[in-house]
């Protein structure tokens, strides 16, 4: 896994460099970037981490970069600050999947935290769709006998259940499904519930 | 060789013409001030009487009396003419039929001694002399009254009818000097002109051989009146001075007021460059605590303090100078540098309600005369305003746009263009009255003290509504003389 870094967003020069400064000095990764265009185009390729960036700022503001990293399936929490957190804007930020909302004066405290918080939530995050990616590469490997297998015995039906449906002996599935355990890495039938669960879309 | 007739009415006559000379001068410069040159005409008038009586003192002849009396008459038209003039225009009472009663039959009297033979109402027909202040006088010894002279008399008598009921009048207004102007004012034309009543009578029915000598009690008069005409304008230079202390004061609380408005997004500024030296300090602090210190990265932190500070100050310097008590002030300012100033101030609201602020202006505009703080407070009201606008009517296109040219050879225009609602057809042309507003918290004073703060540069601030959406303030300002 690569490493992970903090981007701080802040069309103020000054706010920004103390940002940078403070979370160096709490050992984290930072990328600074001035304004919205700038942070775009110097991750088109985001790695994990978080993004810390001012809510009003020329140009392109916090809010609608927040749109358009979702548009880009860029999936890092972002914690917003603001030095005057109006109710709307907060909630629409927060609806957008923003992690904290934050009002200057700054906690640093609270700042940290959240930046933490942040690097947990997008680790995990991480870890998921690692999880997710590597099931999918299961699935890929499983015939269409075995996958028609698959899905009814996570539907919860027996072995003669099954046998029936497809036209076959009971004997022959067994040897089915002990193969597409094998294939899907999993032991038991709960893990085997859980691993088609995450490879499933997630519910819109 | 002269004696102390001559002197005392050369001293009348110089004295009087001095004082018209005065009034006529205040009058030409304040056209507003009538009375003034009401008394001015009265004043010469009764220089004129002076000379004549000198003239009749000095007759040789009853012919040569005859023919000074004959100006004397004239002159003492323009006297009671003069004083009628004046009592209509500074006391502002009593009835003006009798004040044209009294003019018409002194009219009477002038055109019956100048129009027809000498002596139509008093022919004297024989001449004595009498020692006066040492020196001998021409007097009547013998004289023939004819009607006309009772008509002079009645014109006396209205004279003093219709003083007498505008001097009541004008006791009996509220008004706080009304009183005292009525006494001083009033009495010494009653006292005048009784004095002078008496002594005609007196010489007109040769009850006592004198001299004319009427003028030297007008002197009286026209010392009372000149002390209440002078009086006023001491009192209106006062009102003056004071109704520019309170435009600065009131200028002063809607400064404030405007700066109360902003509190909330001025903290805020004030918030960045706090915020980024208290970080810049957390970070140092961590990093002399490590081994080795990057000495390069300190040096660039407390760079940044200091630039941090520097704005601080910088921020607090613009609010104290905006909040700063102070009267008008003219002197070349150039607008570049306070029109930035005054966006500044501004700049966290708008950002902070997604408003884009436009700034445009020509290089080469000259400096205006200006008082800074004030013409800060017009542009940065007039900036609240147009946000406030866009603001409440939630606008797709949503900015404010400064921007100043010359339109003049002396005068430079700044307009300040919004994209708001523009401003109701009914509201229009009241928005600068006072206490007329559109906003739930808005006192409604902002655009009046404006206009004021405008105008007393020499200046102009109007709006108009755009074509298309919003709407347009615009104010001259004169440009400065270059300095010498």
């Amino acid at each position: 896994m690569s490493h992970e870094y903090v981007s701080v967003v802040d069309d103020d020069g000054l706010v920004l460099r103390s940002l940078a400064r403070l979370f160096e000095a709490h050992g984290f990764s930072v990328r600074a970037f001035s304004s919205a265009r700038d942070f775009l185009e110097g991750e088109s390729r985001p790695g994990p981490g978080c993004i810390v960036m001012d809510l009003s700022m020329p140009g392109l503001n916090g809010l609608e970069l927040q749109q358009a990293l979702t548009a880009t399936a860029d999936s890092r929490p972002v914690i917003f600050i603001s030095g005057h957190g109006s109710v709307p804007s907060s909630v629409e930020a927060m609806k957008a999947g923003a992690v904290d909302f934050l009002t200057k004066p700054l906690d640093e405290q609270k700042l940290l935290g959240a930046v933490r918080i942040a690097l947990q939530k997008d680790r995990s995050a991480r870890e998921k769709d690692a999880e997710r990616s590597a099931i999918m590469d299961r699935l890929a490997t499983l015939t269409l006998r075995e996958r028609q297998v698959l899905g009814r015995v996570v539907a919860g039906k027996l072995n003669k259940q099954i046998a029936a449906e497809l036209g076959t002996a009971e004997k022959t599935i067994k040897v089915h499904r002990a193969r597409m355990m094998r294939k899907m890495a999993v032991d038991s039938l709960a893990q085997l519930v859980r691993a088609w669960t995450l490879s499933q879309p997630p519910a819109a | 060789m002269h004696g102390t007739l001559f002197v005392v009415w050369t001293m009348v006559g110089a004295t009087s013409l001095t004082l018209a000379a005065v009034h006529g001068i205040v009058w030409l410069l304040d056209r507003r001030r009538s009375p003034n040159l009401a008394f001015c005409l009265l004043a010469v008038a009764v220089a004129g009487i002076a000379r004549t009586e000198f003239g009749l003192a000095r007759a040789a002849t009853v012919e040569e009396y005859a023919q000074w009396l004959r100006w004397f008459y004239v002159a003492s038209f323009g006297a009671t003419a003069g004083v009628v003039l004046f009592v209509r225009l500074y006391f502002g009472t009593g009835r003006v039929w009798l004040g044209w009663v009294v003019v018409l039959l002194r009219g009477l009297v002038v055109a019956g001694n100048v129009l027809a033979p000498a002596g139509s109402s008093w022919q004297v027909v024989r001449l004595d002399r009498i020692p006066v202040f040492g020196e001998l006088a021409a007097v009547s010894a013998d004289a023939v009254v004819r009607p006309l002279q009772w008509v002079a008399t009645s014109a006396s008598f209205v004279f003093l009818a219709y003083v007498f009921d505008a001097t009541v009048a004008l006791w009996r207004r509220p008004e706080r000097d009304a009183r005292r102007k009525a006494a001083l004012v009033g009495g010494a034309i009653i006292g005048t002109r009784l004095a002078a009543t008496l002594q005609a009578q007196l010489i007109v029915w040769g009850i006592v051989a004198m001299p004319v000598m009427v003028s030297p009690a007008f002197l009286i008069m026209l010392a009372a009146m000149t002390y209440e005409l002078c009086r006023d304008i001491v009192a209106s230079a006062h009102i003056e001075k004071e109704a520019h202390r309170l435009r600065d004061e009131l200028a002063h609380v809607a400064r404030v007021g405007t700066l109360g408005e902003l509190s909330g997004s001025l903290a805020h500024e004030l918030n960045q460059p706090l915020g980024a030296i208290l970080r810049n300090a957390e970070a140092a602090k961590m990093l002399l605590d490590r081994h080795t210190p990057d000495l390069d990265e300190l040096r660039a932190i407390v760079a940044d303090i200091r630039a941090d500070d520097q704005r601080a100050a910088a921020i607090i310097e613009r609010m104290r100078g905006l909040l700063k008590r102070k009267s008008l002030e003219l002197h070349a300012v150039s607008l570049q540098p306070l029109v930035q100033e005054v966006l500044a101030l501004v700049r966290n609201d708008a950002a902070a309600r997604r408003v884009t602020l436009d700034f445009a202006m020509p290089e080469e505009l000259p400096p205006v005369a200006a008082d800074r703080v004030q013409v800060s407070q017009v542009l940065l009201n007039l900036l609240v305003n147009g946000i406030d606008a866009v603001s409440d009517a939630n606008a797709t296109v949503r900015r404010v746009a400064v921007e100043a040219r010359r339109t003049g050879p002396r005068t430079v225009e700044v307009t300040v263009a919004d994209s708001g609602h523009g401003i109701s057809p009914e509201i229009l042309p009241r928005v600068f009255e006072p206490f007329v507003t559109t906003k739930a918290k808005g006192l409604g004073i902002g655009l009046a003290v404006s206009r004021t703060i405008v105008e007393a540069h020499g200046g102009r601030l109007w709006a108009h509504n755009n074509d298309r959406s919003g709407a347009t303030f615009r104010f001259t300002l004169p440009i400065a003389e270059p300095a010498t």
